[in-house]
């Protein structure tokens, strides 16, 4: 039948529709056949941890099961897309503290079990009001890693660490290592003093004397040089890994990377502190195997996530992967590392899964970097940080009646179809609207295309910022979501964070950033396209590569060269003093002025490429003869550029500049990776916020959707402002 | 206002080269131009003397003033380009009005004199508009308009009138001739048409590939070309040339072309050998349709062009192609024979080998 179809001349679009109905109707019978298909599991594990469950999973008895490896940073928001529609998997494997979500986003179902067979913190991470969501599968925290090289007996107290040493280090080396500009890696400091991030019903923990004097202790280890500063994980690793730190606290993926390098460690509980005489006490992911509310209720996928987290699976991971196993009952190898590992994760406690956790790392960073950096007092970044999270937990804003709502869009589809009817009215307009059928019917596709990718988007994200926008409970609010933002929620109009100060920070951002890239631009075009320049296209290509790097690679390098103490600009300056000039190396993103800065640099060097481009072309496509005639009549080099050149480059310059503003205005990239906000989120601009609202504070969607409007609203009236200035300047 | 002097002036382009030792001497407040084929390097020259381009060899006097290095701005000169290269982002006031900007001329003055410019060129009307809201002839006024504010020593034209209609041609032309009469400046001007080069030279120069063929008034040029690339590139329709060889019998002279004995004026020549390669030149009008005579060439007509005022009409003779012009009542038939004589006197002469006339 399908041939006799395609036979047809003209049958191209009956034979689209029939396939189609026949697609649908597979979809739809593969999804009613539910019973009959594998377990589905997904995972976020790579090398070793994913071999080792690769080895489970060929000795399952259960039967078929389909594994899918998804990346980490995708997981979530995979898992939360897939499951409501019922094609996500049975089973996934995710750590614990993102189980307060899932319940509350109806992406896990309840699964009991026997819990004596694991240890007890493991069994508590997992259980949320008493019912229990994930069978625990191993145990990973932070460790002391301790260079044997350096170090004669692994420290029992934190005051021991020093002591312990063979020798005074030499120089370049330090006594520890960590990441301590991270909340997380803070967590010990906190414990040590009977703190924690977040208290029993979900008060801020990070505040009060425990916070004052971990704070406080971190702060002269940094002084006293003992620690390595605004360290990331990368760092951590390199240092310890050439064996220029005494010892380091990491997890174990800096074990992974050590494997055969030649430094001598041990692994290590963290210590104690004899101060209080409490133990460093780590924060606890609990890997567990979860169940999809489907997942839960089927046979198979139950005996499997038995299976997964068995004792025999459990030795295959630590075999294999050497992880630390959930289970009570599996004895670990005589492995020193691996029984360090254990030792550490007995200590530690599991991570809160409530909500509110996320809302604690933010405030609490920004608090812990502050006082780092010697740019505010303890007790009021402590204090700040608990007012930012109490702003952030506050509750949405109530529902809003949709009469309101009900009666503008009533308006505007009355005021529409009133308009549409005139028209229609018109007897040429109808005549106008048959001469343009065809016209139409070649823009078809691509305005479905916009409308589906553009668009549909578009309004989506509109219509969220009327709503409270909050995963699992989202309802209209109306307008408050920008009366919050424009009120500064009810906080001064101008302080740090609040949306005018943003803004004011953006726009100069933006001014500045566009002033930049058209100076230094056109000036390099105008010099690059000088007809007697020689090996002009080497240079041409030179100068185009900032462009064509992808911008987060070179903003992640500029992060870099930024590095207080191994910055490539801390090691110009390092050498400038070494030729007598006396400059002292800055910490780049202690200070507004100098983080902003940064910022503006990385963002120059990506922006000119552009400008100078259009630039180029613009001045090649310049009547020659024009600029010869304003040679003759006396023009001096200077007076050609700025009385010829620059007025007949304005109209091809205009446009690029739009653009170019717009880019900059909503440069998330630079702001994000380089100064990342600091210092105190003073250097974010508008969309960086909003993306603060959306991802690292408690998902507020409708919020961060809100912002997304006014950002679209303001660029949308600036643009056509602009265009109407400029258009009455050359008319 | 100066004098030009151009001496042994080379340019290279790489390896092609442009011009090859130009000689040029340009009296005082005289109207020179430079004509030839196209891509001689008239412009090449002009632009030399602008300061628009260096010369490989040779240096460019003004006067006393030897300007072979300064800049354009410096050379006290104003150039009238081909595409007329006003500044599309000015008025015509502005672009009048530029030069004298640059030179911090005091306002009061600028406006005179863009005044006095206008009036002279009939730019009333216009100053006010966009050179993109003007006539291509309008466009042509403004760009002679912002040459003569400058009141430069030295007037440059390169093909100013090329992107004109034949009526406009004309009537420029003269408003131009005008224009010198009244400032007197030295001016060259560049182009490739033979009759502005006429209309318009107190002083011409034939330049081909590279080289000043012939200089002189335009007149003594087109009356004793001193080469057959002069003769055949002054004058419309251009010279004939028949091929032939020099006869000498019983001390009278003839071109024998092909068995017709053509009779010369040899005390007008020099250099005459028996027996040498020749070519024979006769202008259009000067040759004269005969119905049937002896010793007369014989031309058989292709076709006849009537213009009105005069008639052409083509054909060759023996393989050459020849026209005469004839008053349009002499009634002729394309595909006749017709016979053609001219007068001696008015025949040119010019060495085969070297194409060097032989007149004296
Ligand atoms: N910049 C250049 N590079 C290389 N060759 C050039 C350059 N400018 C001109 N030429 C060559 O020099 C020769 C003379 O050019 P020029 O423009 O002077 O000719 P012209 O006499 O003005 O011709 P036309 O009457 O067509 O304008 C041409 O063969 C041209 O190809
Ligand atoms: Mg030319």
């Amino acid at each position: 039948m399908l041939d006799g179809f395609s036979a047809r001349p003209g049958g191209g679009w009956c034979r689209h529709c029939v396939l189609a109905l026949l697609g649908v109707l597979l979809l739809l019978g593969f999804s009613t056949s539910a019973w009959a298909r594998p377990v589905r599991l997904w995972h976020a594990y790579r090398g070793e941890e994913q071999r080792a469950l690769e080895e489970v999973i060929a000795t399952t008895r259960v039967g078929a099961v389909d594994v899918l490896a998804i990346p980490s940073d995708a997981y979530a928001a995979k898992l939360a897309a897939a499951i409501p529609l019922g094609e996500g998997p049975d089973l996934f494997i995710d750590a614990h503290e993102r189980l307060g979500d899932y319940v509350r986003q109806d992406l896990v179902g309840e699964l009991a079990f026997d819990p004596t067979a694991y240890v007890p913190a493991a069994v508590s991470g997992v259980t949320i009001d008493g019912r229990t969501y994930g069978l625990p599968l191993s145990r990973k925290c932070v460790a002391l890693y301790v260079n044997r090289a350096l170090v004669a007996r692994s420290p029992e107290w934190l005051e021991d660490l020093a002591p312990n040493l063979r020798q005074p280090l030499p120089p370049g080396h330090v006594l520890l290592a960590y990441e301590n500009i991270s909340a997380y890696y803070h967590a010990p400091w906190l414990a040590a003093f009977g703190g924690r991030f977040l208290q029993n019903g979900d008060s801020f923990g990070f505040v009060g004397e425990a916070a004052e004097r971990s704070l406080l202790l971190a702060k002269s280890w940094l002084d006293q040089g003992w620690v390595l500063g605004h360290a990331d994980g990368a760092l951590v690793t390199q240092f310890f890994r050439a064996g220029r730190a005494a010892y380091a606290i990491s997890g174990p993926w800096l074990a992974g990377d050590l494997h055969a390098e030649g430094v001598p460690y041990d692994v290590v509980p963290l210590p104690k502190l004899r101060a209080t005489g409490l133990v460093m006490r780590p924060l606890l992911t609990i890997e567990a195997v979860m169940a999809s509310p489907n997942g839960a209720r089927s046979s198979a996928a139950l005996a499997l996530a038995l299976e997964l987290a068995g004792a025999d699976a459990a030795r295959v991971r630590m075999v294999r992967a050497h992880v630390v196993s959930a289970r009570s009952d599996v004895v670990p190898l005589d492995d020193p590392q691996l029984q360090g590992f254990q030792a550490a994760a007995d200590l530690a406690e599991p991570m809160p899964t409530s909500a509110a956790m996320r809302a604690v790392w933010e405030p609490s960073e920004k608090a812990l970097r502050k006082v780092l950096n010697g740019t505010a007092e303890v007790r009021p970044a402590l204090l700040e940080a608990e007012r930012r999270f109490r702003d952030v937990r506050r509750p949405g804003p109530p529902p809003a009646s949709r009469t309101g709502l009900l009666m503008v869009v009533g308006m505007i589809l009355v005021f529409a179809a009133f308009s549409l009817v005139k028209r229609a009215r018109e007897p040429e307009f109808r005549a106008r609207l048959r001469a343009s059928v065809p016209a139409y019917r070649y823009l078809a596709h691509a305005v479905c295309a916009l409308g589906v990718l553009v668009f549909a988007p578009l309004c989506a994200g509109a219509v969220i910022a009327f709503t409270s926008g909050r995963p699992g409970a989202s309802e209209y609010v109306g307008v408050a979501n920008f009366r919050e933002i424009l009120s500064a929620r009810g906080g001064p109009l101008f302080a740090s964070g609040s949306f005018y100060f943003v803004l004011a920070v953006t726009v100069a951002w933006t001014l500045l950033n566009v002033a930049f890239h058209l100076g230094i631009g056109l000036t390099l075009g105008v010099l690059l396209s000088r007809p007697l320049l020689r090996l002009k296209a080497v240079y041409r290509v030179l100068l185009i590569l900032p462009w064509a790097v992808p911008s987060y690679v070179t903003a992640l390098a500029w992060k870099g060269m930024f590095h207080r103490q191994f910055g490539a600009l801390t090691a110009l300056f390092l050498q400038a003093k070494h030729w007598g000039i006396d400059v002292e190396p800055i910490d780049w993103f202690a200070r507004f002025s100098t983080a902003f800065t940064a910022n503006l640099a990385t963002n120059v060097w990506l922006g000119f490429p552009f400008m100078m481009v259009v630039t180029i072309s613009a001045v090649t496509s310049l009547p020659s003869e024009v600029l010869e005639a304003a040679e003759v009549d006396g023009a001096t080099r200077w007076q050609r550029f700025t009385k010829i050149i620059l007025p007949l480059l304005r109209p091809s310059m205009v446009p690029a500049v739009a653009l170019g503003a717009v880019w900059t205005f909503n440069m998330f990239n630079v702001v994000f990776l380089v100064s990342g906000g600091e210092p105190d989120g003073e250097t974010d601009v508008l969309v960086s916020e909003a993306y603060r609202w959306a991802f690292t504070r408690q998902a507020q969607y409708g919020y961060a959707a809100a912002y997304s409007v006014l950002i679209f609203a303001l660029l949308f009236a600036s643009t056509r402002l602009a265009a109407r200035l400029t258009g009455k300047v050359v008319a | 206002m100066a004098a030009v002097a151009i001496e042994q002036l080379g340019k290279r382009f790489g390896t092609t080269t442009v011009l090859d030792g130009v000689d040029l001497a340009i009296p005082d407040g005289a109207f020179a131009v430079l004509v030839g084929p196209s891509g001689c390097g008239k412009s090449t020259l002009l632009r030399l003397i602008a300061g628009l381009e260096q010369p490989t060899s040779g240096r460019i006097r003004f006067g006393e003033r030897d300007v072979t290095d300064l800049q354009p701005r410096e050379r006290d000169i104003a150039m009238v380009f081909q595409s007329y290269a006003l500044y599309p982002h000015l008025t015509v006031r502005g672009n009048l009005g530029f030069g004298l900007m640059l030179k911090k001329v005091p306002k009061l003055e600028i406006a005179e004199r863009v005044a006095e410019a206008s009036r002279m060129l009939g730019l009333d009307g216009l100053l006010d508009r966009m050179p993109k809201e003007l006539s291509g002839g309008q466009r042509q006024r403004v760009a002679m308009g912002r040459a003569i504010v400058r009141r430069p020593g030295l007037f440059l034209f390169d093909e100013p009138l090329s992107n004109l209609d034949a009526a406009l041609r004309g009537q420029v032309r003269v408003e131009i001739r005008k224009l010198h009469e009244q400032l007197g400046t030295t001016s060259i001007y560049v182009t490739h048409d033979q009759v502005e080069a006429m209309t318009l030279a107190d002083v011409m120069f034939v330049l081909n590939r590279g080289k000043v063929e012939q200089a002189g008034a335009p007149l003594a040029v087109y009356e004793r070309p001193k080469t057959r690339f002069v003769a055949g590139f002054l004058g419309s329709p251009s010279m004939n040339f028949l091929d032939g060889t020099l006869v000498s019998e019983r001390g009278a002279w003839f071109v024998d072309v092909a068995g017709q004995r053509v009779p010369i004026d040899a005390g007008a020549f020099t250099k005459l050998v028996h027996g040498d390669a020749v070519t024979l030149g006769v202008r259009p009008h000067d040759a004269i349709l005969r119905p049937a005579e002896s010793g007369a060439l014989e031309l058989v007509l292709t076709f006849v062009e009537q213009l009105g005022g005069e008639t052409y009409v083509h054909g060759s003779i023996l393989g050459s192609p020849f026209v005469v012009r004839v008053e349009p009542t002499v009634s002729v038939q394309a595909g006749a024979t017709v016979h053609v004589t001219f007068p001696s006197e008015r025949v040119h002469l010019f060495a085969r080998t070297t194409g060097n006339s032989l007149r004296c």
